[in-house]
């Protein structure tokens, strides 16, 4: 009964705390700018693991497709940055992202950030996170046009859980992780890559293109400061 | 009967609620993701064949390529100096994609200055 009712509170508290708008009224200036196609720069890794950064590369194509947007090759990309010493992004981030218009025809340019993409083992257990921030930055006047950020951490403490629907796919996941701890970050960080991209604007080859300003789960709290 | 109308009805409204898939991106991530981990030869020809698949699917769902395959197919047709289908491959997410133009029309400038080099 009191558990019953720590719940229920703390269901409500979080409820509360989470304040949503709608993706008009956090990122006008996607509807005014409308860029078509964009340019996924090499993530910056701020994580404690290496791969991160080329494994993290081969998720965010498809996603970002089919949020509506002309996605430049990312492979071909990341070789052209590598041939012009610009491939650590740590490097570019004050570089004029107008060069970005000029040589690669991109309307905007995408920064991902790796936050976390880590296991952490603690006393009785342990847990998977992978945290991802974006930001969308305008080559024609430098803005930012979309940021958010998302993250998922999986708890990997053996047993126990009960629960069912999407929780039990997360957990399903964590299972694997367990086992093959490298592999596993990746349908992770697809699965941030989803939920975070619900808040994008969709793009211009996306059928409700222009049509989706009433959408109304952009979390405030996760727009990147 | 009802029963088979209703059903039918519902058929009808699910499907046409259910948005038309914009893109065929096959086995993709994954096949990628295994090029990173293993960067062989061996692992980059299967990637190529996914890559073909990806089109051929797309083709027979009449969906369009999507953003950025036939380039990257062209790429690794570049990387194993097989030239004509690398210009093949770039031209086409060309006139798919004309937004790609500038980019696309500098790699085949460079490939084609290399190849005079070469000559």
């Amino acid at each position: 009964m009191v558990k019953n009712v720590i719940i229920i509170l703390s269901l409500t508290m979080f409820i509360g705390c989470a304040t949503t708008i709608t993706k008009g009224e956090a990122f006008p200036k996607m509807y005014k700018e409308k860029p078509l196609s964009i340019l996924v720069l090499p993530p910056i890794n701020q994580s404690t693991s290496p791969d991160a950064k080329e494994y993290y590369s081969t998720t965010i194509a498809e996603p970002l497709s089919l949020a509506g947007y002309y996605v430049f090759p990312i492979e071909i990309v990341n070789e052209v940055l590598k041939q012009e010493g610009i491939y650590d992004t740590e490097l570019i981030v004050d570089l004029d992202a107008s060069k970005f218009k000029e040589y690669f025809g991109a309307d905007a340019v995408l920064f991902t950030r790796i936050i976390e993409w880590n296991t952490s083992y603690y006393v009785v257990g342990g847990n998977v996170k992978v945290h991802i921030a974006f930001d969308l930055i305008s080559t024609n006047t430098g803005e930012v046009l979309w940021s958010y950020n998302g993250e998922l951490t999986v708890d990997t403490t053996g047993g126990g859980n009960n629960v069912g629907g999407a929780a039990g796919l997360l957990l399903q996941l964590a299972e694997t992780a367990v086992k093959t701890a490298a592999q596993d970050y990746t349908p992770m960080a697809k699965q941030v890559n989803t939920t975070v991209l619900t808040t994008i604007p969709f793009g211009l080859y996306h059928a409700q293109h222009g049509a989706d300003q009433s959408f109304t789960g952009v979390k405030v709290e996760s727009v990147n400061k | 009967m009802k029963n088979t109308s209703i059903i039918l009805l519902l058929i009808v409204l699910i499907m046409g609620c259910t948005p038309q898939t914009m893109y065929y991106w096959g086995d993709y991530s994954n096949s990628l993701y295994k090029v990173k981990k293993d960067a062989t030869p061996e692992m980059l020809d299967k990637h190529k064949i996914e890559l073909l698949e990806i089109i051929k699917k797309s083709n027979e769902k009449s969906l369009r390529v999507p953003p950025g395959i036939n380039a990257e197919l062209g790429y690794i047709f570049l990387l194993q100096e097989q030239y004509d289908q690398a210009i093949i491959y770039l031209n086409k997410e060309k006139s798919i994609y004309p937004e790609s133009t500038k980019f696309v029309d500098d790699l085949l400038h460079n490939l084609t200055e290399g190849e005079e080099n070469d000559g």
